[in-house]
């Protein structure tokens, strides 16, 4: 995808943030993460996927999954309304 | 369980400067650290952090207390200096701590744990500066959870470092063996170990977990199955399995108690509404359940939950205990209670704010404001004051107003001045420029509101407070004014502090004799009221406001005055104690007392580093800088200038004397007329700058570059017109500067301005002219004993008063006296001013030497007197000078003398 100006994550706007992390969370997690959406992929990870408001908020929720020792596979971001495309593969997006 | 071989690899990293154990929760780091130190030969300090701890002076404070329990008498004056109000910077304080870690006799291991918490770049910067001058007596070792943005890179490439990551703390097939059959007695095959080592990937808190879960179980064989075979995240696997095996009751007091930080018995009673006695039970059963519960004291009083294992529980609190977070809200608001009721009131805080309830947060503080403002914990105060909704603050004036103060207090006085104006808005119209509407009164809140009616006049205050820090000092006394109108009747102690505030800004207009009425009056008045404490402190300012006029004898009969007054028994008291002995210790010095002044010196210092006001060390610096620079060492005199400013803490008092403007005095004296030159471009001062009393000082400091200059230049007979301007400039500085002084009241400067004056004609050969200024200040001089600033003047001064003295004019006594402390040096030296036994007492034959040394002998002389070649005398000399921690002859006499090797002279 061409970009022509950057992504909003690195503009200090909200940015839909998905983070990959090992093993099965379920759904009751999802309070926890401040109401990200919890889902599983086809490997067996989990996806934790929202709108994060800045910078800061996406380090307060890397925080919460160093805290409870789950291991970070991957983190990506993009644009609000490409949500959908999110959930199938989450390595290639722009500005992951 | 014990883990040779990574105790072995931490053992083989004690030589090295850092430990670093970086892994995720729950791999076993404190346990493995506490097992390591347990069976370590030295001493060990230990601190876990928390999220608390990002304020450096805190955090340096909690590091010296945690190195007080190996060493007890640690770095008392630094804990103290970093437990007051103003506390020193965190470089000062660490330069210190270096210091003090230097002088340990052996080696101490110092633990910091959790340092993950801590998350702030100030105390990152705090322990970098402790890194890279860290003394050998110290080894330190940081737990966390993730890398500590100190430079380890270097470190590595040093052998400085050693380092336990996740793949060495992770549990091997055997040593999951290990865990699991000795030390929680369970019998499993190896195939069933493998399982649960590669489905937990050696995590010592999955294991645990495993552990637990097992020892419920029936059916090992199945619950192994099913957990190797699911998919889902171990901790939330296991923890469910663990929670399912307990008692409901147990279950649910696990999963309410999750929201405290830290648990006792009385506190659970509250939080979970249960009869008296049942938390202290449960939290015993769940630690003999061996439920991830540590206890924090050896009484079995406080516990808290390991942090994994709370957070998984409070992460199920929601849904297994079928809470929404209006009841989630109300653990916190009965914990709340409790704590206040405790007199804990930052936790209370803490409590208030997590239920989410801002009105229950805002009257809490309200009512906790004087309480903790007294306890110096006005700034944790102010952090959970600043969570507070704008709207919810904005209506409660004197909520804004206590608010402003701790804002004050910290130094944001922008932001202190906004939040006056919201509690202004409050007040009736006559106190009040924007006040609101009627309709808006209805909706105010006041909790405290037997502190409603002083609100004007505690804003008033605050203002006078604000402008005088900003060096407003005439809005400074209007505001002054107005608190003292507004207080005179109820507020006895905030009209006497808004009369001392108006006293310290007169100070620094050069007011002198109004800012010296008002100091006696509130030293009068607190006297009266029994706050000695106030009165102490502001009796040094009536000295110091003496000694600001020149006059020493009295300066001196102030501090000697107040020092009668000190409680020996007053432990808070007792630290004003050693500001009046520096004091009268300056005033020695200066009236040529050398030893009246090393005693004075010796009892301040002895009694500063206990404890002592908080500007002390800047002022011990200053006094015994002056003292260096008296004896002509130069380089000393500026190391201890450069070590006082790191000391400078602003406060309202006007520093009249910046340590600039003394270093370039030394660079004088120094004859580096170069760097000397250098600090008048950045000063900013000129010859013709209208004069205040304020930069009495600096134009002081100008005209001694001036006359230096002026002195070269004619030495050097350059162009004579040149000469010509700058004699204009330097001779007309003076005048003014003496006119000023004169009127103004201030005999030590009008001394000073005249001599130089003197020294200036003397420097053009008009030697008659040079004798009108010099008599005017021998007379001025002579009532008030003035030597030092004569003597400091070094030869061409020495040339005019012998002239004086051989005319044969009046004042001989004085003028001999004077002469005489020209050939001396000030015999006070700080290496030797602590009262210390010698560790090597010097020999019968050393005491000789150095008896002989005192007559005058030289090394010659010595010789041939005890019979002895040259050399032998050398080596007697330099074993005494060692002995003494000398570097002269003339040091070792005076050094010889304190200690009573020789008779006084």
């Amino acid at each position: 995808m061409e970009q022509h100006q950057p992504p909003r994550a690195t503009r200090g706007e909200p940015a839909v943030y998905q983070i990959k992390v090992k093993g099965q969370l379920s759904a009751d997690w999802c309070a926890w993460f401040d109401g990200m959406t919890i889902t599983q992929d086809a490997t067996g990870a989990t996806l934790i996927t929202g709108l994060v408001a800045d910078q800061a908020a996406l380090h307060g929720l890397l925080r919460k999954v160093r805290d409870l020792g789950l291991t970070l596979l991957a983190l990506s971001s993009s644009e609000p309304g490409e949500l959908d495309g999110l959930a199938a593969d989450s390595g290639d997006l722009p500005g992951a | 369980m014990v883990r040779p071989h990574l105790i072995a690899r931490l053992n083989a990293g004690l030589h090295r400067n850092l430990t670093l154990l970086a892994a995720p929760a729950g791999f076993g780091k404190t346990t493995l650290l506490s097992q390591w130190l347990d069976g370590c030969a030295r001493p060990v300090a230990w601190l876990t952090l928390d999220a608390s701890d990002h304020e450096p002076t805190r955090f340096l404070a909690y590091l010296v207390a945690a190195l007080q329990t190996v060493v007890p008498e640690f770095g008392a004056g630094l804990l103290a200096a970093l437990l007051a109000p103003q506390a020193p910077t965190p470089a000062a304080a660490v330069t210190d701590l270096i210091n003090a870690l230097a002088t340990l006799a052996q080696p101490v291991v110092l633990v910091l744990d959790d340092y993950h918490l801590v998350n702030a770049a100030p105390v990152d910067a705090a322990l970098g500066l402790l890194l890279a001058h860290q003394p050998p007596q110290l080894h330190l070792v940081i737990a966390t959870r993730e890398d500590p943005p100190l430079p380890l890179a270097r470190l590595r490439a040093r052998d400085q470092l050693t380092e336990l990551r996740v793949s060495e703390l992770r549990f091997s097939h055997t040593e999951a063996d290990v865990l699991l059959s000795q030390t929680e007695g369970l019998s499993l095959s190896a195939e069933v170990v493998a399982v649960l080592t590669s489905r937990t990937e050696g995590w010592a808190a999955g294991l645990h977990l495993a552990a637990l879960s097992l020892r419920g179980h029936q059916d090992a064989a199945s619950f192994v199955h099913s957990f190797s075979g699911s998919q889902r995240f171990v901790l939330d696997y296991l923890l469910e399995e663990v929670l399912q095996q307990q008692p409901t009751l147990l279950q649910q007091f696990l999963l309410r108690t999750s929201v405290l930080d830290r648990l006792c018995g009385p506190l659970c009673d509250a939080v979970l509404a249960m009869p008296v006695g049942t938390g202290q039970a449960t939290l015993e059963a769940i630690e003999r359940a061996n439920l991830f519960l540590i206890p924090l004291d050896d009484q079995r009083c406080w516990y808290r939950y390991h942090h994994l294992f709370g957070e998984l529980l409070q992460q199920r609190l929601p849904q297994e205990a079928a809470m929404d977070a209006g009841a989630i809200a109300t653990l916190h608001l009965r914990a709340s209670g409790w704590y206040e009721a405790q007199g804990l009131l930052l936790e209370a805080l803490h409590h208030a704010a997590a239920a989410a309830d801002p009105a229950r947060l805002a009257a809490l503080a309200e009512r906790t404001w004087a309480q903790m403002d007294s306890s110096f914990q006005a700034d944790a105060w102010g952090r959970w004051v600043g969570q507070l909704p704008e709207e919810v603050l904005r209506v409660r004036p004197v909520l804004c107003t206590q608010y402003a103060w701790a804002l004050m207090d910290i130094g944001q006085t922008e932001a202190s001045e906004a939040w006056l104006r919201h509690a202004e808005r409050w007040l009736p119209a006559a106190h009040s420029t924007e006040s609101a509407s009627h309709d808006e009164m209805a909706s105010m809140v006041v909790v405290a509101s037997e502190l409603l009616p002083s609100l004007p006049a505690r804003i008033a205050a605050a203002r006078a407070y604000l402008a005088q820090s900003r060096g407003d000092f005439v809005a400074a006394q209007q505001y002054a004014a107005t608190t003292r109108e507004l207080s005179a009747e109820t507020e006895p102690l905030l009209h006497a502090q808004a009369t001392v505030l108006a006293g310290v800004s007169q100070w620094a207009t050069g007011a002198l004799e109004v800012a010296y009425r008002a100091f006696a009056a509130w030293v009068a008045q607190t006297r009266e009221a029994g706050n000695l404490a106030f009165a102490l402190a502001s009796g040094f300012y009536l000295a110091e406001i003496r000694l600001a006029q020149g006059e020493l004898r009295e300066a001196a009969r102030l501090y000697r005055q107040f020092l009668t007054l000190v409680p020996a028994d007053h432990e808070a008291l007792r630290m004003a104690a050693p500001h009046l002995h520096l004091g009268l210790a300056v005033i020695a010095h200066e009236q040529g007392d050398a030893q009246a002044a090393t005693l004075h010196l010796r009892t301040s210092k002895a009694q500063g580093e206990q404890a002592a006001l908080i500007d002390w060390p800047f002022r011990w610096h200053l006094a015994q800088a002056r003292i260096e620079a008296s004896s002509g060492n130069w380089e000393a005199a500026l190391d201890l200038l450069d070590a006082a400013e790191r000391r400078y803490r602003p406060n309202p008092v006007p520093d009249l004397r910046p340590v600039a403007a003394l270093k370039a005095r030394v660079y004088l004296r120094q004859g580096n007329l170069l760097a000397a030159t250098a600090w008048v471009a950045a000063c900013g001062v000129t010859a013709t700058d209208a004069l205040s009393y304020r930069r009495e000082f600096e134009h002081l400091t100008l005209a001694r570059v001036l006359l230096a200059k002026l002195t070269r230049s004619v030495i050097a007979r350059s162009r004579r017109e040149h000469v010509a301007s700058d004699q204009h400039d330097v001779l007309d500085l003076l005048t003014r500067l003496h006119a000023a002084a004169e009127a103004g009241g201030r005999i030590g400067s009008q001394i000073e301005a005249l001599l130089l004056q003197s020294l200036a004609h003397e420097a053009l050969d008009d030697s008659e002219q040079a004798r009108i200024p010099l008599q005017r200040a021998l007379v001025l001089a002579e009532p008030e004993g003035y030597v030092r600033l004569f003597a400091d003047e070094g030869t061409p001064l020495a040339r005019l008063l012998e002239r004086e003295r051989d005319t044969g004019g009046g004042m001989q006594p004085y003028l001999h006296s004077l002469l005489n402390a020209f050939g001396k040096q000030a015999a006070v030296h700080p290496s030797s001013s602590i009262p210390h036994p010698l560790i090597e007492p010097l020999t019968a034959r050393e005491r000789e030497v150095l008896r002989l040394i005192a007559e005058g002998l030289s090394n010659q002389e010595l010789a041939a007197r005890l019979h002895l070649s040259p050399q032998t005398v050398k080596v007697h000399t330099r074993n005494i000078y060692s002995k003494l921690g000398v570097a002269s002859r003339t040091q070792a006499v005076a050094r010889g003398r304190e200690l009573g090797f020789l008779e006084r002279s």
